[in-house]
């Protein structure tokens, strides 16, 4: 059976010979009865038709390859696909005609996005993501500014100068720095970098952390809310030399977006400075305003009442809990702390006395932070390379001691390597190493997921965990492996198969970073308790 | 900052007006730019080809330029220079061009009959060559251009339809029955036929506004036509044309233009060329545009 098929090359241009060329070329493939390939005026067309080739004309598009093929229905179809590549090929290699050029500036991307998407109005694009050396990103940020984008700089080294220039430069035209070194937002539902696919909704994030705006944002898909946007700002942004430029920048765009309605702030404590005028401008915003900077007193931001959140989780519920569209969830995940002690009671029962101490591996360092904050008190000896409160940091990162709690995505581990998000490789050698320590109770970890990180973070640190424990029963230990997933069923990863894979693997899993931390709480504190017979 | 070699005469906006446009296609040597008056200025790498909407770049210049020039992407002129991509082509100094007067008192009819009868047997060497075959389309347009000959003694209602049916029909960027009837024009005007041209004129200006008939590119270049704009290898073969066939010369400046324009594009350069020879052999009477022997139709078989 015979079958003719016709395509239009759009705005495509391609001379008498090479179009020749491109007709001999189909006409030899096998089964392939007839192909033409012509500028589909409408002369050519019409010839097309009386020549029998066509039996309709279609309408003439002058500046577009059409194709007519006709022969066995596969050939046909191969002899398709083999046109398109050829037509392909050749704009690859740049030899002839019109082409996709690899894209070599701000200015260039700016354009290929503005024809490609016929550069209607709310169409072009209006952000750039630069990710250089960090030699060069403030200097390409800059041009994107220029060109009246905003910009997410997930490049670190940085100079605070630059920042500042950049941010100042950005703040009088009302554009966006997100970073530099900002490893994640997410833009009208499009995650940007290491982010997560979270419903879209009514609550706008803005944070200074990476992995805090992810806990959050899924927390927040997870109790059933959603996102407008999450903007991240960078680390140093609230500095008081960057003065809170983006975050102000942010979160004046948030207040006056119609389809934000909750907003929520996440950063580790700002300036004194700076976090005076957030909070006063979050004052007078006119919409709820959760604010979760980790480790600051809930009652200094009472006093500009605002809503204080203690933890990333807490942040996530009460944005939920305000926002009008999604509070009937809010309390979804409530029955985890009433089983806590529970929990860490049966827990606890598998543990040696000498086994008293926790090591905490993370790979999001806001989660590290946070866990600091929340077990300051509990475990006096507790160090670590993100020291919070009372906490020191610890003198070497490669010895752990007593209680330890570890942001591997800090520089020390991360020079010459991929982050521990990417590449836990580091990660599963250190859990090892932790769990043959015979005074460790509980290896802490946090999985996070989306784009940007490891494809398959639960399914990666099985073997080690299953090493770790074969060694420490050997030993007659009983290690408790403590985690928490950061992630959506949504995301590439799938919470629910993540989760699954842990729990066979025998990893305890929380709802959440500070459920899991206060679950090793628990635990210590029930282990350190002294038992009935001691 | 790229300086012009050469700069068409109808490439320059007039003083402190500045064009926008948008690259609208890209080829290995050359481009074209779309801009908002309606016209389309071509970019080309080396100045052998020169025209009224050209504007030839220093070869080294391109590559970097060619990366810049991705279609779709804006540009703006101005008298001074063409801005795209964050670079700039300098149109202050580079060298004048202007098309040629077509005037046919400079050719005297003598001298260009005698010199056409050579140049028709170097095209008809040339379509009977090395070239590939064309598509069937070639031989449809070429069989159109020929009724829009004929029509010239028709009605105008016949010769406007004969016209029609060339316009757009034929491969490439440029459709061959534009070429040809691109050429055409040019040869009337050059042989002094005013009546013919201006018949013809009327004819192609009549539909080529319509943007579903050709190519952006071909209705540029009829309308240079119309206007009466020779490219450089076009011109070439016109004062070739009107110039005896020097004594003594170890070689003929015609076979020479000759040769230029039949290798500019894939077929643009021979179509013209055919169109070219056909308006002044109609013009000097010595014979009809005429159809292709019997060998080089079986030659051109595809």
């Amino acid at each position: 059976m015979t079958d003719v098929v016709t395509r239009f090359f759009p705005n495509l241009y391609r001379d008498s010979v090479a179009l020749m060329q491109l007709s001999a070329r189909l006409a030899r493939l096998p089964g392939v009865a007839q192909a033409s390939a012509q500028m589909a005026t409408r002369a050519n067309l019409e010839l097309m038709k009386s020549a029998g080739v066509l039996d309709s004309v279609p309408e003439p598009r002058p500046n577009d390859i059409f194709l007519v093929l006709s022969g066995e229905a596969d050939a046909v179809d191969d002899a398709l696909r083999t046109a398109a590549g050829w037509l392909d090929e050749k704009a690859a290699r740049g030899d002839e005609e019109a082409q996709q050029e690899p894209l070599r500036s701000i200015q260039m991307a700016i354009e290929r996005a503005g024809a490609n998407e016929g550069e209607t109005e709310g169409q072009a694009a209006n952000l750039a993501l630069i990710s250089t050396p960090g030699d060069y990103a403030a200097a390409e940020a800059m041009k994107a500014l220029r060109l009246g984008l905003n910009v997410m700089i997930f490049s670190d080294n940085v100079s605070v100068e630059a920042e500042v220039a950049l941010k100042r430069y950005a703040r009088e035209r009302n554009l966006l720095v997100m970073g530099p070194d900002c490893g994640t937002s997410i833009i009208n539902g499009i995650p940007l970098a290491f982010a997560n696919v979270v419903k879209r909704g009514d609550i706008g994030l803005i944070g200074a952390s990476g992995t805090g705006l992810q806990q959050v944002s899924c927390l927040i898909d997870h109790y059933g809310g959603g996102i407008t946007h999450a903007i991240g700002t960078g680390g140093h942004d609230l500095s008081a030399a960057v003065g809170g430029l983006t975050m102000l920048t942010a979160f004046e765009q948030l207040a006056g977006d119609p389809a934000t309605r909750v907003i929520v702030l996440v950063s580790k404590p700002p300036a004194a400075v700076v976090a005076e005028t957030l909070l006063r401008a979050a004052q007078h915003c006119g919409k709820p305003v959760v604010v979760c900077f980790l480790g600051a007193s809930a009652d200094s931001i009472r006093a500009f009442a605002l809503t204080p959140a203690d933890t990333l989780e807490d942040a996530a519920r009460q944005a939920v809990r305000l926002s009008p569209s999604a509070s009937a969830m809010a309390g979804a995940d409530a029955p985890e702390a009433s089983d806590r002690a529970q929990r860490a009671r049966r827990l606890a029962a598998q543990l040696r006395p000498e086994q008293r101490h926790l090591r905490g591996l993370y790979t999001g360092g806001t989660f590290c932070y946070e866990a600091v904050l929340m077990l300051q008190e509990a475990l006096p000896g507790l160090r670590s390379n993100t020291p919070a409160g009372s906490v020191g940091r610890i003198a070497d990162v490669w010895t752990s001691h007593s209680d330890t709690l570890l942001d591997l995505g800090d520089d020390e581990f991360t020079r010459g390597r991929p982050h521990p998000m990417i590449d836990p490789g580091l990660r599963n050698e250190r859990l090892l190493a932790e769990a043959a320590d015979p005074g460790v109770a509980i290896v802490l970890l946090d999985f996070v997921l989306g784009y940007g990180a490891h494809p398959d973070p639960a399914g990666q640190i099985v073997p080690a965990l299953r090493a770790a424990r074969q060694a420490a029963s050997q030993a007659g230990r009983t290690v408790l492996f403590i985690g928490h997933v950061c992630g959506t069923d949504g995301d590439p990863q799938g919470l629910s198969e993540q989760c699954q894979t842990l729990a066979a693997a025998g990893v305890e899993l929380a709802a959440s970073n500070a459920g899991a931390v206060a679950l090793c709480r628990a635990v210590l504190e029930a282990a350190r308790a002294p038992r009935s017979g001691d | 900052m790229i300086a012009a070699r050469c700069i068409g005469g109808d490439v320059r906006p007039p003083s402190g007006r500045t064009l926008a446009g948008r690259v609208a296609a890209r080829y290995a040597h050359a481009a074209h730019l779309g801009l908002d008056d309606g016209r389309l200025l071509t970019l080309l790498s080396g100045d052998a080809q020169r025209g009224m909407r050209t504007v030839n770049l220093n070869p080294d210049d391109w590559p970097p330029l060619h990366a810049l020039l991705v279609p779709g992407s804006s540009v703006a002129v101005d008298s001074a220079g063409i801005v795209l991509g964050g670079s700039r082509i300098d149109l202050a100094r580079g060298e004048a061009w202007h098309s040629p007067p077509l005037a046919a008192g400079r050719r005297p009819p003598s001298i260009l009959r005698a010199r056409l009868g050579q140049a028709r047997r170097w095209l008809d060497d040339e379509l009977t060559g090395g070239r590939p075959p064309p598509l069937a389309s070639w031989h449809a347009a070429h069989c159109r251009y020929r009724a829009v000959l004929a029509a010239f003694e028709a009605s105008a209602v016949a010769f406007d339809a004969a016209v029609y049916a060339t316009l757009g029909l034929g491969p490439g960027l440029t459709p061959s029955g534009d070429d040809m009837l691109g050429g055409l024009l040019l040869g009337l005007a050059g042989g002094g036929d005013v009546a013919r041209r201006q018949r013809l004129r009327a004819a192609v200006l009549g539909h080529v506004r319509d943007a579903s008939l050709t190519t952006r590119a071909s209705r540029d270049g009829l309308d240079q036509a119309c206007r009466g704009w020779l490219s450089a290898p076009l011109a070439a073969v016109l004062d070739a044309l009107g110039r005896p066939a020097a004594a003594g010369a170890s070689a003929d400046p015609l076979s020479g233009a000759l040769r230029a324009q039949a290798s500019v594009g894939g077929h643009s350069g021979t179509d013209s060329l055919i169109g070219l020879l056909d308006g002044l052999a109609l013009a000097v009477g010595t014979r009809e545009g005429r159809p292709p022997t019997r060998d080089r139709q079986r030659n051109l078989q595809p």
